[in-house]
C-alpha cells in the first residue's frame, strides 16, 4: 500500500526524501518506535469521516439543533482521540532485524523480522513490508515478541539490501494511518540463478593421488533416458518435466573419480553471470549425489570437499565473486 | 461476487446491535416493514456469516431494491422532509449488510449509522433520548474497532465495546470544551420540519378547541425572569396569534397581504436592519420599568412565539409584528429559547388607526346572529361612551353567565346561542361573542389567543401548561390605543387571579386527563415535588444543554473576558492540548512504566554510588559478585557498617539472580544501613 502512495512521485523527490530519511532515522538493526519515527496521517476512510462530521454539523446548524451539534463535537472530538490510539498502537515497539535465508536469485527472500514490546498493552494488526512487496501482518497478543518472515523480490546474486522496511497499522478505527520506514540493515545472500549448463566432461581431479573407487551405478551423471516404473525418484529429471519435455530419468554410471571440480573455465565464450549460473545448477546436482567437489574461479579456489557447509561455502563463494575484481555495492531504496 | 473479505465476528456481533439500537430508537417514526427489513437482513448476514446462505445475487438485489421503493411510495406520500430521509436511510443500511464485501463497505455503512443515530435527535431531545443517541453511537464506535480486530474468539468479542467506550469517554472532554467554545452559526438554508401533529393554540379559534386544551397537561412553555420575582398572575397574559377575521363561526389570523403599507414583521437583531425601517414601530409608546425575561418553549411546528405585552427582542431570530406579538424565522420544530424584554406599560397605535385597518377589525359577516348585531346597535346608542358600552356588556357577562369547560354544542348562530341561550361557556366563547358584540357596535376589536396565568416552580421559573391555553379581547380607543379587555376575567375572576390550575382543582381529575400525566397527581404531595424536580432537570437540560445557543455569548464572556478569535483558539488550544496530553499518557502508561527502572535495579545503583564516595567504587565491568568478593578480599571490611553492604549485595545477588525474590525487603533494609 505504501508502494502504491508513492508510485506518482518523481525520482528525485524520492531520492531527497531518501536522504533526509537517513539522517532522521539511521540504520540499526534494533529500532524503537517513538515519535520522532511514527508518521500519521488520515486515511481515505478518515477524510470520509471528516466529510461525514461537516453533514452532521450542517445538520445541526440548519435544524439549529444543539444535540446534533453535540454529537458533531463528540465525533469531532473521537477523531482527535482515534490519532492517539493509532499512534499507542505502534509507539514502544522494538523491530528488530533477525535473519533472511539465503535463496536462488529470482527467488523472494524471505526476512525475519521480529516485534517486541516492552510493556504488556495488546497490539493489533502490525503490517510489514518492503517497498512494492506482499505484506505480513501480526498481532501482539498474549505474548510481547513475535515474528514476521516479511518477503521482498531478488533481482539480482550478490548481497540483497531489500532497503527500508514499511511498518504501518491502522488499528483501532482505520481512521488514521501511523507508519515508518525503518533501515533495518536487513540484507540476506543471493546465490545465483540455476541454469541447466551445457554437458562439461567431468574433469579429474588434479594432481589427485588417485583415490578412485569403483561403486556400481549411482554416482556420476552420464545422460538421460525415458521414465521407466521403478526408477528412483532422486532420479528423475524434474527440470525437463517442469519444461513439458516429459518424465526423464537421470542415467548414472559408475564414477571414475569422486572428486570432481567445477572450474570457471568449463564454459569459455559465456557471459560471467551465466557462467556463475551453469556452476550453480551443476553444484545442485552433483552436491545432491554427495560427491566430492571443489571450485576453481580466477582468484578464488574452493578444496574438494562434500556435505551442506561445503556446498553452501561454495554458493556464497558463487554468489559473491566478482568478476572484475572490484567490488561493487548495490543499494536498493 | 465472491466475498474477498470477511467482517470479523466482533465487528458483525456490533454492527447489528447498533443497527437494532438505532432502528428502535427511530421506532416511531419508521414504518414497520422496515424494522422487519431490518431484522431479515440482519438474519440473513448471521447466515452468510455461518456459511450457511450465500450473499444475494444480482436478480435477488434488484427485487429487494424494487419492492422497497414500493414500499416507499406506499409508506410516504412525499419524499422530501426527515421522515422519508430516515426510512431511506435505515433502509439502504439495512441491504447495505448483506453487501458487505470489503472493509470500506463495512466503513460506508458504519458511516451511515453515525448520521441515522444523530438523526434520532431531531425527532425528540429530551435527556432519555441524548442518553439513548449516545449509546448509540458507543454501539457504532464498538462496530467501528470491531472490523478493525483481529483477535478472535470469546473474550474479543467483547473487546470492541471496551475499546469502544475508552474511545467514546476519552473523546468526551474534548467535546464539551468544543460544544461550549465553538460559535453557532445561523441556519444556511431552510429545511424541511416533521410534519408532527402539534397541540396548543393554533391560529384559528373554532368551537371547542380551547375546551379540548383546558383538559391538557402538556407543557406548552417555561419563563425564567431575570432579576426578582415573576409578575403576579393577573399580568401573566401570554400573547400569541390575534384573530381578526370571523367568517360567523370561526376566528382566523388576517393573511399578511392584507396588510397594506409596509412590512409587517420588523426582525429583531443587528444584521437585518429592518427594525428601523418599519415606520409602525414608532407608533409604540413604552414605559414602567423594562424586565428581561427569557422563554423555553416546546416545539409547536409554528411560526408564533407567546410574550407578556409590550415585548421587544434583540434576537435576530425573533421578529415583531403590528399586532404586537412575537413570530420566529422558522417553525419551532425543537425547543426554542430566546429572551424578550417586557414594559408594563404601553400604548400602541394611540393616534389613529389606518382606515384599512379599521375595516379589518369591524368587518362581521352578514346574516349572521341578528339578535346580537341588534342589541348592540341599541346599546351603544344609549351609551355615552365606547368604555361605558363595554362596561355595559361586561356586567352583562358577569351577572349571567357560568363558566365552565362542558358547554353544550352550538349551532349556526353561535353568538346568539351562547348569549341567550346556554349562557355557559369559557374564554373562547365570552372572547368570540364580546368582540362581536363590540365590532356590531362599531367599537374595533380582535380576538387575541395565548396563554394565561403560570404555574411558579420553587426553582424561581414559570410553567405554562397547555391547560393555561385562553383567549381573550382587545379593542381600540381614541387616544388610548389597543386595550386588553377580558371578558372570562367578568366571568370568572379567579381563574385570572388564581391561575388555571388552582381554578380547575376543585375538578382535579378534568385536569390532565391521560393518566400517566403526573400533573394529575398534583395533590399527592411527594409525587408533585417529585415532578417538579424532574421538570427542573428537564429545564435546566433545556437552557445549558439545547439553548445553549442563546447563552453561549454571555457564558464565554463571563469565562474569558473578552470574546475574540484569538482568545477561543487559545482556549481551544489550551484545553484540547492538555485532553490529548492526559489520553496519551493514559494510554502509553504500560510503555513509561516499562521504561522506568525497577527498584531493585534503582536502589543497587544508589548503593553502589555510596561506596564509591566512600571510596570503593565499582569497577565498569564488575557484576555484583566478583564486586562483593573483591570487597570481601580488601580492607574494605575494616570499615564501620560494611557488613551492610556486603550483606545488601550477597541479598541482592539473590534476589536478582537466585530467583529469591523474598529476600527483596531485606536487600532495601541492609542497602539503606550502609551510610
Amino acid at each position: 500500500m505504501a508502494a502504491k502512495a508513492h508510485g506518482f512521485i518523481p525520482p528525485f523527490m524520492r531520492r531527497r526524501f531518501s536522504l533526509w530519511l537517513n539522517r532522521r532515522m539511521p540504520a540499526a538493526r534494533r529500532i524503537r518506535l517513538n515519535q520522532q519515527r511514527l508518521f500519521i496521517l488520515p486515511t481515505k476512510a478518515g477524510t470520509a469521516y471528516l466529510v461525514l462530521v461537516s453533514i452532521i454539523w450542517l445538520l445541526a446548524t440548519n435544524y439549529q439543533n444543539g444535540l446534533v451539534f453535540a454529537v458533531a463535537c463528540l465525533l469531532s472530538s473521537l477523531f482527535i482521540t482515534a490519532i492517539l490510539h493509532s499512534y499507542a498502537n505502534l509507539a514502544g515497539l522494538d523491530v528488530s532485524f533477525v535473519a533472511a535465508e539465503p535463496v536462488f536469485n529470482g527467488q523472494q527472500m524471505l526476512f525475519r523480522i521480529a516485534v517486541c514490546c516492552a510493556d504488556q498493552r495488546q497490539r493489533q494488526g502490525i503490517e510489514l513490508h518492503f517497498r512494492h512487496a506482499e505484506s505480513q501482518v501480526l498481532d501482539l497478543l498474549d505474548s510481547n515478541r513475535q515474528e514476521a518472515l516479511v518477503p521482498a523480490q531478488t533481482d539480482h546474486r550478490g548481497w540483497f539490501h531489500p532497503g527500508r522496511v514499511t511498518v504501518e497499522s491502522r488499528y483501532p478505527v482505520g481512521l488514521f494511518r501511523v507508519w515508518t520506514y525503518l533501515d533495518l540493515n536487513c540484507k540476506g545472500l543471493v546465490y545465483p540463478q540455476p541454469v541447466e549448463g551445457p554437458e562439461v566432461m567431468s574433469a579429474p581431479a588434479q594432481g589427485s593421488s588417485g583415490q578412485r573407487q569403483l561403486t556400481v551405478g549411482s554416482d556420476d551423471f552420464a545422460g538421460f533416458k525415458a521414465y521407466q516404473k521403478g526408477m528412483p525418484l532422486q532420479h528423475l529429471s524434474w527440470k525437463h518435466y517442469a519444461r513439458e519435455r516429459g518424465l526423464l530419468g537421470k542415467e548414472y554410471a559408475d564414477a571414475i573419480d569422486e572428486r570432481l571440480w567445477l572450474r570457471w573455465q568449463d564454459y569459455p565464450g559465456v557471459d560471467s553471470e551465466l557462467r556463475l549460473s551453469y556452476l550453480c545448477d551443476r553444484l545442485l546436482d552433483v552436491a545432491r549425489r554427495e560427491a566430492e567437489y571443489g571450485l576453481q574461479l580466477p582468484g578464488v579456489e574452493v578444496l574438494q570437499g562434500r556435505g551442506d557447509a561445503h556446498s553452501q561455502e561454495i554458493l556464497r563463494n558463487l554468489a559473491l565473486f566478482e568478476p572484475g575484481g572490484g567490488s561493487k555495492r548495490r543499494e536498493a531504496f | 461476487m465472491t466475498p474477498q473479505w470477511q467482517i470479523p465476528r466482533a465487528g458483525l456481533v456490533w454492527l447489528i446491535c447498533a443497527q437494532l439500537a438505532i432502528a428502535a430508537g427511530l421506532f416511531a417514526v419508521l414504518p414497520l416493514w422496515i424494522l422487519m427489513v431490518l431484522v431479515l437482513s440482519c438474519l440473513w448476514r448471521i447466515q452468510i456469516y455461518r456459511g450457511v446462505w450465500s450473499y444475494p445475487g444480482r436478480w435477488s438485489k434488484l427485487l429487494l431494491l424494487i419492492l422497497n421503493i414500493a414500499a416507499m411510495v406506499f409508506s410516504f406520500d412525499r419524499f422530501t422532509g426527515l421522515e422519508p430521509l430516515t426510512a431511506l436511510l435505515v433502509s439502504a443500511a439495512a441491504f447495505k449488510l448483506l453487501e458487505m464485501h470489503r472493509r470500506s463497505d463495512g466503513l460506508k455503512l458504519i458511516f451511515v449509522c453515525y448520521f441515522t443515530a444523530s438523526l434520532q435527535l431531531l425527532y425528540e431531545q429530551t435527556i432519555a433520548v441524548g442518553g439513548y443517541t449516545l449509546f448509540c453511537l458507543l454501539l457504532v464506535t464498538a462496530a467501528l474497532t470491531g472490523i478493525f480486530q483481529r483477535a478472535e474468539g470469546h473474550a474479543a468479542t467483547w473487546a470492541p465495546l471496551k475499546r469502544g467506550t475508552a474511545l467514546l469517554s476519552q473523546s468526551l472532554p474534548l467535546m464539551v470544551v468544543l460544544f461550549l467554545v465553538l460559535p453557532r452559526l445561523p441556519a444556511f438554508w431552510a429545511v424541511p420540519g416533521q410534519q408532527q401533529a402539534s397541540t396548543g393554540v393554533s391560529g384559528e379559534m373554532s368551537p371547542g378547541d380551547f375546551s379540548r386544551l383546558g383538559k391538557n397537561g402538556d407543557l406548552a412553555f417555561r419563563v425564567s425572569f431575570e432579576k426578582g420575582a415573576p409578575p403576579s398572575p393577573d399580568l401573566l397574559y401570554w400573547r400569541g396569534p390575534v384573530l381578526t377575521h370571523f367568517d360567523g363561526r370561526r376566528w382566523s389570523q388576517l393573511d399578511p397581504i392584507n396588510f397594506g403599507d409596509g412590512s409587517h414583521v420588523a426582525w429583531g437583531g443587528n444584521g437585518t436592519g429592518g427594525k428601523s425601517g418599519s415606520h409602525w414601530l414608532q407608533r409604540i409608546q413604552r414605559g414602567g420599568q423594562q424586565r428581561d425575561y427569557t422563554v423555553v418553549m416546546e416545539p409547536t411546528q409554528r411560526l408564533w412565539l407567546f410574550a407578556l405585552l409590550a415585548p421587544d427582542s434583540n434576537d435576530s431570530s425573533v421578529g415583531i409584528t403590528r399586532e404586537m406579538r412575537l413570530v420566529s424565522r422558522q417553525p419551532v420544530s425543537g425547543k426554542k429559547q430566546y429572551s424578550v424584554s417586557w414594559w408594563p406599560q404601553y400604548r400602541y397605535f394611540a393616534d389613529t388607526l389606518v382606515p384599512w385597518q379599521r375595516f379589518q377589525v369591524l368587518k362581521l359577516p352578514k346574516g349572521y346572529n341578528p339578535r346580537a348585531v341588534a342589541l348592540a346597535t341599541q346599546w351603544r346608542e344609549e351609551s355615552v361612551t365606547e368604555e361605558a358600552y363595554i362596561q355595559r356588556v361586561l356586567q352583562w357577562f358577569n351577572r349571567e353567565f357560568t363558566y365552565t369547560l362542558e358547554p353544550p354544542a352550538l349551532g349556526r348562530n353561535t353568538v346568539d346561542e351562547f348569549l341567550w341561550g346556554s349562557q355557559r361557556g369559557f374564554c373562547e366563547h365570552y372572547a368570540g361573542s364580546f368582540v362581536f358584540l363590540m365590532r356590531a357596535g362599531g367599537v374595533p376589536a380582535r380576538v387575541v389567543t395565548g396563554y394565561q396565568g403560570a404555574e411558579a416552580h420553587p426553582d424561581g421559573y414559570l410553567l405554562v401548561h397547555q391547560y393555561n391555553a385562553h383567549a381573550w379581547a382587545e379593542v381600540w380607543l381614541e387616544g388610548r390605543g389597543w386595550v386588553r379587555v377580558d371578558p372570562t376575567a367578568a366571568v370568572a375572576p379567579e381563574r385570572i387571579e388564581q391561575g388555571a390550575e388552582s381554578f380547575f382543582g376543585q375538578s382535579a381529575t378534568s385536569l390532565a386527563e391521560d393518566g400517566f400525566s403526573l400533573s394529575r397527581y398534583r395533590h399527592i404531595g411527594w409525587l408533585n415535588s417529585l415532578r417538579l424536580q424532574l421538570d427542573a432537570l428537564d429545564y435546566y437540560w433545556s437552557t445549558w444543554v439545547l439553548g445553549y445557543q442563546s447563552q453561549q455569548k454571555s457564558f464565554l464572556q463571563r469565562w474569558l473576558g473578552e470574546i475574540s478569535w484569538r482568545s477561543i483558539g487559545l482556549l481551544l488550544f489550551a484545553t484540547g492540548g492538555l485532553v490529548m496530553l492526559m489520553t496519551l499518557l493514559w494510554l502509553l502508561r504500560g510503555s513509561l512504566k516499562a521504561r522506568r527502572q525497577p527498584a531493585l535495579q534503582r536502589q543497587f545503583v544508589k548503593l553502589c554510588r555510596r561506596l564509591a564516595k566512600a571510596g570503593w567504587p565499582r569497577a565498569s565491568a564488575e557484576g555484583p559478585r566478583d564486586y562483593r568478593l573483591r570487597l570481601e578480599a580488601s580492607e574494605f571490611k575494616q570499615r564501620t557498617k560494611s557488613q551492610n553492604a556486603l550483606l545488601a549485595l550477597k541479598l541482592y545477588e539473590k534476589v536478582c539472580y537466585g530467583d529469591q525474590p523474598q529476600h527483596a525487603e531485606a536487600f532495601y533494609r541492609e542497602a539503606k544501613q550502609f551510610r
